[in-house]
């Protein structure tokens, strides 16, 4: 029998990631701007700091996209 | 045997050849420009990005950098930016093709692993791959290896995805204004929705793409150097 259904589901469940990394980005922009609240004067930094910390959390999600990619075009 | 070209590989070179032109004449205008006066026109618009890309080096990794790794971070950020915001007048992104944003991230590896280099020295590099001990080698090569993958594969993804989405949204708009008799052949309603989704995908993530792929690797590379 014939597997290759599946693939376009597995793609879904890698692209799944996604929600994960969307609740850490979340909470990485809460807690900047309750820091730029408390400190205003900081802004610059928190914001830089924040954009890195958005790229590496954002990591995990892409390593979903790329699983799901590599899915659909190997197969 | 015929060749495939992809449709990519013409923006490369039309990117290409319009920041080589940009960088001539403006090379050309702060050459002609007095140093005792206040810059003008194009001068002026070569000072901003030079400032900016040599703030942006002293800010993430310090004074003594900023000759040093300036110009090839400036180099790698221009050409993502322009190539990021091709996509606005119709010519396909040359950063949704994986070799392009493998390019790019290769030489930001190579300025993070050079940066390493040039603080321990080659015995310090090579000796810090066996750190804690022997056994710890394949999982240190890895973790040098990584930045490779993740830093090409999020500008790759971003560029692709908005594409795709691009394309869904104007076919999901000719879809529903056909569901309009007599005048549904005309797609109306694209007009309408996609300018605000071209503000997020191509403007808004081409930038701020730009900006976390050079601030990564100016950070990655003071952070590997220093530990």
């Amino acid at each position: 029998m014939d597997y290759r259904f599946l693939v376009p589901l597995g793609a879904a469940l890698a692209v799944l990631t996604g929600f994960s990394t969307g609740l850490g980005q979340a909470s990485v922009a809460r807690q900047a701007v309750e820091s730029v609240g408390k400190n205003p004067e900081a802004t610059n930094q928190i914001r830089s700091t924040m954009i890195v910390g958005c790229a590496v959390a954002e990591t995990c999600g892409i390593y979903g996209l790329l699983t799901a990619i590599l899915l659909i075009f190997a197969f | 045997m015929t060749i495939k070209i992809q449709k990519e590989v013409w923006s490369i070179l039309i990117v290409t050849g319009l920041l080589c032109v940009v960088c001539a004449v403006l090379g050309h205008a702060i050459r002609k420009s007095d140093p005792s006066k206040k810059p003008e026109g194009a001068a002026n618009l070569g000072l901003i990005i030079v400032n900016f890309f040599n703030n942006l080096v002293n800010t993430n990794m310090g004074e003594e950098y900023v000759n040093f790794l300036s110009p090839v971070i400036g180099t790698i950020g221009m050409y993502i930016l322009v190539a990021n915001l091709i996509g606005l007048f119709a010519i396909p992104n040359p950063t949704a093709n994986l070799s392009v944003t493998l390019t790019m991230a290769f030489f930001a590896w190579l300025v993070i692993e050079g940066t390493q280099i040039h603080v321990k020295g080659a015995k310090g590099f090579f000796g810090g791959l066996f750190e804690p001990f022997a056994l710890f080698l394949p999982v240190n090569i890895m973790g040098e290896l990584s930045p490779l993958l993740s830093l090409s594969m999020r500008l790759f993804g971003n560029i692709m995805v908005g594409g795709v989405l691009m394309q869904l949204v104007y076919t999901g708009c000719s879809l529903a204004s056909g569901l309009i008799p007599f005048i549904g052949k005309f797609n109306f309603l694209g007009p309408i929705i996609a300018p605000v989704m071209h503000a997020y995908f191509d403007i808004f993530a081409g930038v701020i793409q730009m900006y976390i792929f050079i601030m990564l690797t100016t950070v990655l590379a003071k952070s590997k150097a220093d530990s």
